[in-house]
């Protein structure tokens, strides 16, 4: 049930920002993408999820089922469509919250373990999430200073 | 004639249809039977493998529980030899205090909380001042209200009348006899304050270890305050195995079906998993009159970022301490949420430890709810104000609020007291445990 919100979550808010066209695309790629996500949840039980703007695309892998109160370290694979080599882990900054509760996030996750991968492509870590509430959340990622975070929707229930 | 009799034929129909309905078994969604699956008390040995240990590799050790046990029930651990643990954290009142504020040796700013379940917080007192069991443990005997000891006079009482015992958890211990009879660095007393600056820093150190090792004596001892399965627990059981149970009454198990919705109740926001307490940091709102405007958690968090017994410090046993201090590592320590936000207390055992709320300033469980249903701020422009002058808070930071009128009806405000009720058992442990020590 978890999983299946998260895929229509994603898939909505990226049919959102885009054309028909490209939504075709995504649609069947996501198809594909449920199918491999599903068949590897099974028996990894992680959770992925991916969010676009104009310049970056970011992919959170959460390496288990997010439970409460607990704290969580996720990976993020950043791409940009400008290059990222000057980008530093204090460019980074995670933020969030249940915009229902008007609360958010209990904690303040920092993003650690920065590697550039490539001129376009970086990864990292973001430790220290938690979430105390069932419902629905969403993460804000912000790269340097850019206009609009990144944001990834998800509803957590028991 | 043909009125009266439709109206006597629709009026018994409804009054058929009312007590069908309530001769009917409840019917649980899949969400909901998840979601009381999620509260339930896990069995005795899943239970220990959730315990918050942060720094104590003695939490679990029998003869460190049995130290803490001697010196929780001892009034010795006091500036007057009157004051115990056991003074404000009671065994028969579900270890609460059945007074709003506690009197320790003078009254207390706060009311003193239930230890039930304490093992599995990762955060301690109504403001989370203390990052573990063991720390929250050492703040209560310093603290000139409360037990009113110092730490040198505690390290001697410990290398005097708990000698063998403490030797034989933590090793060899000093006998203290070339120091004076009472310092700490944490005193409004001059000469204590005095005498600890003139020690050297060895010694410091080795009655703060030894205060260490009383806290982590403690709280091994309180890690074992769990209680046993509830009415609740042994109805989510059945209901979760035989799809239907009656061992909650109907009253009883509408009120659950409040508690446990986003919607209605509310209550599951914060009363979450096993112990009915996600151990974060709300604002409700509720001011006490007998005492100043506080801070809440923004105070605490500052205060723990900065103890000298915090997860980061060299007297927590961590391996790792980047990856075991990460609760402290990554709190929140700045932000309105945390003005006036305290601690959201487990709801075990909820029906032996009035008075409630941070400041036991409601009597009953009626005055709770009576509260939450209506959900309005207690402070009001005027305390901002004169606040503000002194302080650096905003009006904007009181304002905040975690809760919101539930406008629940006076029967559904019947239902929770009811299903509130269904959360209390005994202490899964032997007796010779719930008392002072022969």
């Amino acid at each position: 049930m978890f999983l299946s919100r998260i895929i229509v979550t994603t898939f909505s808010r990226s049919v959102k920002n885009s054309n028909y066209k490209y939504d075709i695309k995504l649609f069947l790629s996501m198809l594909s993408s449920l199918l491999l996500l599903t068949s590897f949840n099974l028996q990894a039980k992680e959770l992925f999820f991916e969010t676009s703007n104009d310049q970056f695309s970011l992919e959170l892998t959460a390496p288990e089922s997010p439970s409460l109160n607990k704290i969580y370290r996720w990976k993020a694979v950043l791409k940009g469509s400008q290059p990222l080599s000057q980008i530093s882990l204090s460019d980074i900054t995670i933020s969030g919250g249940m915009l229902a509760h008007g609360h958010g996030l209990p904690t303040q996750p920092k993003a650690l373990n920065l590697t550039h991968n490539n001129d376009r492509q970086i990864s990292f870590d973001i430790q220290g999430l938690k979430f105390q509430m069932w419902g629905n959340w969403h993460l804000q990622v912000h790269v340097a200073d850019t206009q609009a975070p990144l944001i990834i929707e998800f509803n957590l229930s028991p | 004639m043909l009125r009266i009799i439709i109206c006597i034929l629709v009026l018994g129909a409804l009054g058929w249809a009312g007590f069908f309905n309530r001769q009917q078994p409840l019917s649980w969604s899949d969400n909901e039977r998840a979601t009381i699956a999620s509260l339930r008390l896990a069995d005795e040995k899943t239970l220990l493998q959730n315990v918050i240990h942060t720094g104590n590799t003695v939490w679990d050790d029998v003869a460190a529980a049995k130290l803490g046990q001697q010196l929780f029930f001892d009034n010795q651990l006091s500036k007057n030899q009157a004051v115990s643990c056991a003074t404000c954290h009671q065994p028969s009142e579900g270890f609460a205090d059945p007074q709003a504020l506690s009197i320790g040796i003078s009254t207390t700013k706060r009311h003193s909380p239930s230890l039930l379940g304490a093992a599995f917080s990762p955060w301690f007192f109504w403001d989370g001042r203390a990052d573990s069991l063991w720390a929250q443990a050492l703040g209560p005997l310093e603290d000139p209200a409360e037990h009113g000891a110092n730490r040198l006079q505690l390290a001697k009482l410990i290398a005097t009348k708990y000698k063998p015992q403490y030797q034989a958890i933590f090793g060899p211990i000093s006998d203290f006899n070339h120091l004076a009879s009472h310092a700490t660095p944490l005193s409004d007393n001059p000469l204590w304050r005095n005498n600890w600056q003139r020690m050297s820093v060895t010694d410091q150190d080795a009655v703060n270890q030894v205060f260490a090792n009383i806290g982590k004596s403690l709280a091994a001892y309180q890690s074992r305050l769990i209680p046993s399965p509830s009415r609740f627990d042994k109805f989510a059981a059945q209901l979760l195995t035989q799809g239907s149970s009656d061992i909650l009454n109907r009253t009883e198990q509408q009120g659950l079906k409040l508690f446990i919705s986003e919607e209605k109740g509310q209550c599951i926001r914060c009363h979450n998993g096993p112990f009915l307490t996600n151990n974060d940091f709300q604002v409700t709102g509720i001011k006490d009159p007998r005492l100043p405007l506080g801070s809440g958690r923004l105070e605490g968090i500052t205060i723990a970022l900065n103890s000298e017994f915090n997860c980061r410090s060299p007297y927590s046993s961590t391996q790792d301490k980047d990856t075991e201090c990460l609760e402290l590592d990554y709190a929140k320590s700045s932000g309105d949420e945390l003005n006036f936000a305290f601690k959201v207390p487990t709801l075990r055992n909820i029906s032996q430890t009035a008075p409630y709320m941070h400041n036991g300033s409601f009597d009953n469980l009626q005055q709770v709810l009576h509260f939450y249903t209506r959900a309005k701020s207690q402070y009001s422009d005027t305390d901002v104000e004169s606040k503000r002058d002194t302080s650096t808070l905003s009006k904007q930071s009181v304002t905040h609020l975690d809760i919101e009128p539930l406008a629940l009806a006076s029967e559904q405000l019947i239902q929770l007291e009811a299903f509130l009720n269904t959360l209390t058992s005994p202490i899964n442990l032997d007796d010779t445990w719930l008392k002072k020590p022969n």
